[in-house]
């Protein structure tokens, strides 16, 4: 509807006749330097003869107009004239198809599950460069004079066709082209942004998201379900170190306590929940054991309750007796090892 | 207007890495009479897309690591895969050449996390270029394909998920099959066999028109599958077109004007590679008959031809240690014996 009503809209302030004149170009070249703005069937002018029926969505009465256009057209067809029939008959099967659907599925031409083809009088250039319109059946190919010995011309159902021919086919399919482009607009729309949001997810979870290692790859790829549209939107952490910092517990109400000490964490086994529409943010929690040079390995648990916020509790095995912990706990803050490398290498002794 | 997009191959690239490309085109372009009054650039519009960033930041990240644990004189009891066996045998040039271009491919192929993200980067890429593209110059802008080497399997699988997933929920997918057909695929050095993973090639809608007999499976109006006999990257799973119908176009080429037989450029430089590409884009007179059986006939090796020799006994010796069995680690094992004919610049002078 947007698509249609920015064409009316166009359409309402242009002055026809103030277009370029044409170049009197190459018709059976697949550049569109050929195009006379001026003639009646260019797609433009076509628009304009349909304006009210356009606005209206009669879609079924428009392609009924180019159909019987295209039946009265006053180009010479001799010689070629199942060309022309091979159109007629792909607007006729058009009109067919808009009418099915304006009964059955009150206008809804592109359902998911089943949608109206709207690429069938898309140009293409088919087999060594000749213009042609594949989506019809069986295709047309626009074969020039001189070229009757080259394929696909060289088949009995590709007559050679005048300059005239050729230009009356190519311009009243590419009006039914455009149409039909003109009718699908907002779908167009919609899938362009289904697009970007599944990107957007893509980026958030790999490239914004808590970074894997290959073994972690590995199992998330083995464990998780994922298609295309959507990243997973979960992930499994598995034996990922980094570097922390630890704060003894009581060190944050006694300053006299407060020491922070570098220490190596080492993600055991761990969780993390993405978030939002674009999985823009996560949570998590992981299992970790830590280690440090001035004592025993301690033991304890990660909590992420977003992106960029890690905080654990770690207890530490007593130095005297390794199977007692020390009665204070430690506050691990954990940073990332590779963006902590990435920013601050100058400061770190590897 | 015609727009081109160029996909490159294995490799880091730069944001330059077409320039060479486009180049070789328009030179190619000025051999033959229709180019000598108007550009190859009046008509098409060149349109890079790249992938390998996505593989960038990964690789920076574990490079180091990887490269520890290889160089370490106490990993022997580490159990190594066939690939750490391979990579452990290599000499530094060696390893340097994995890391710069086969390291992409492998996780291309074993990491499917990373491999959809590459894809929805180029979906997303293509998807807005067509939209761009045909609001500035009208819905019949004729969109075409130009592939190397691995970019020959990441545009396959993107070009599949672009046209056969259901984006949206409600709405049919007009970017895919038949509301949307690209033009013409032309694949060098196809890849897409070889790391075939989840979108498999036979059944896939990257196929030409008449290939699976149905119109809502086939996204092409051609497809053009380039193989040189000696290139080592093809040595296994090519291929050939079995099932794709007429307009599934095999080139076969065995030319030497380069070390590099892999090099996107010296592909091109064929004529029965560049005249198809030139036909598709401006048209079946953009090279007239005799032109092209004219440049085939003078179309010659450069005259170096121990190296020519020497070249094709090392790929034909390679060739023979593969068989239908043979897995990617059989051939990364080869490319690296071979990064000479893969990477090497220049005219045939070594």
């Amino acid at each position: 509807m947007n698509r249609i009503a920015r064409v009316l809209g166009v359409f309402a302030v242009v002055v026809i006749g103030l277009t370029m004149p044409a170049w009197g170009q190459d018709v059976f070249d697949p550049s569109d330097s050929w195009v006379d703005e001026n003639d009646p069937r260019y797609y433009e002018n076509v628009f304009d003869q349909n304006l009210e029926l356009i606005g209206q969505e009669r879609w079924a009465d428009i392609f009924k107009k180019l159909s019987d256009q295209a039946e009265a057209s006053d180009v010479d067809w001799s010689g070629a004239d199942e060309v022309r029939q091979r159109l007629i008959e792909a607007l006729d099967s058009t009109i067919a198809e808009i009418s099915m659907y304006d009964a059955q599925y009150n206008s809804d031409y592109l359902n998911r599950s089943n949608p109206l083809n709207t690429g069938r009088f898309a140009e293409g250039t088919l087999g060594q460069g000749f213009v042609g319109f594949n989506g019809m059946r069986p295709p047309i190919v626009l074969c020039m004079e001189g070229a009757e010995m080259a394929a696909p011309c060289n088949e009995a159902m590709h007559p050679v066709l005048t300059e005239e021919q050729a230009e009356d086919i190519r311009y009243r399919a590419n009006a039914a082209n455009e149409l039909l482009v003109l009718l699908r607009g907002d779908a167009d729309d919609a899938i362009i942004e289904a697009i970007d949001t599944s990107y957007r997810r893509w980026v958030n979870f790999l490239d914004n998201g808590f970074v894997m290692f290959p073994w972690e790859i590995g199992l998330n790829s083995a464990l998780l379900n994922w298609d295309i549209r959507t990243p997973p939107s979960t992930q499994f952490i598995f034996l990922h170190p980094s570097l922390g910092v630890q704060i003894p517990l009581d060190g944050l109400s006694d300053p006299v306590k407060f020491r922070a000490k570098e220490s190596l964490v080492i993600e055991v086994a761990g969780h993390l929940w993405y978030r939002g529409q674009f999985l823009d943010n996560y949570s998590g929690v992981s299992g970790t054991v830590v280690l440090r040079e001035d004592l025993p390995p301690g033991l304890g648990f990660l909590v992420r309750p977003a992106r960029g916020f890690s905080a654990g509790l770690n207890w530490h095995f007593s130095a005297n007796e390794q199977k007692q912990f020390i009665k204070t706990p430690y506050l691990t803050v954990s940073v990332n090892v590779l963006n902590l490398i990435k920013s601050n290498r100058g400061l770190f002794e590897f | 207007m015609h727009i081109l997009f160029l996909i490159h191959g294995m490799g880091r690239q730069n944001e330059n890495w077409s320039v060479p490309v486009t180049d070789k085109l328009v030179e190619c372009s000025g051999l033959y009479q229709q180019f000598q009054d108007k550009s190859l650039t009046d008509e098409v519009v060149f349109v890079p897309l790249r992938y390998d960033q996505v593989f960038d930041d990964l690789l920076d990240r574990w490079k180091n690591d990887f490269s520890g644990i290889l160089n370490s004189e106490d990993t022997d009891d580490i159990p190594r895969g066939k690939l750490l066996t391979v990579m452990n045998s290599m000499t530094q040039e060696e390893r340097d050449f994995f890391w710069s271009h086969i390291a992409d491919v492998l996780i291309y192929r074993f990491f499917p996390l990373y491999r959809d993200r590459v894809r929805i980067e180029l979906i997303r890429t293509i998807a807005k270029h067509v939209t761009k593209y045909r609001d500035q110059f009208g819905n019949n802008t004729r969109f075409s394909f130009l592939a190397h080497s691995l970019g020959t399997s990441v545009i396959h699988d993107s070009l599949h998920l672009l046209g056969a997933t259901e984006w949206d929920d409600e709405v049919a997918n007009v970017m895919g099959p038949p509301h949307t057909r690209f033009q013409a695929l032309f694949m060098l050095a196809n890849t897409s066999r070889i790391l075939e993973s989840d979108v498999k090639v036979s059944d896939s809608i990257v196929c030409p028109v008449g290939g699976h007999n149905d119109e809502t499976k086939e996204y092409l109006d051609q497809y053009y599958n380039a193989f040189h006999k000696y290139d080592p990257i093809t040595l296994i799973r090519k291929i050939d077109g079995s099932g794709m119908g007429s307009n599934f176009h095999q080139v076969n080429i065995n030319h030497f004007r380069n070390v590099n037989v892999h090099d996107f450029s010296h592909y091109l430089d064929h004529p029965a590679v560049h005249i198809p590409l030139l036909r598709t884009l401006c048209g079946f007179r953009a090279v007239l008959p005799a032109e092209q059986v004219h440049a085939l006939d003078v179309y010659e090796d450069i005259d170096r031809q121990s190296i020519i020799t020497e070249i094709k006994s090392r790929v034909e010796s390679a060739q023979a240690q593969l068989g239908d069995n043979s897995t990617i680690a059989d051939l990364v094992k080869i490319w690296v014996s071979l990064k000479d004919v893969i990477v090497k610049t220049g005219i045939l002078d070594s």
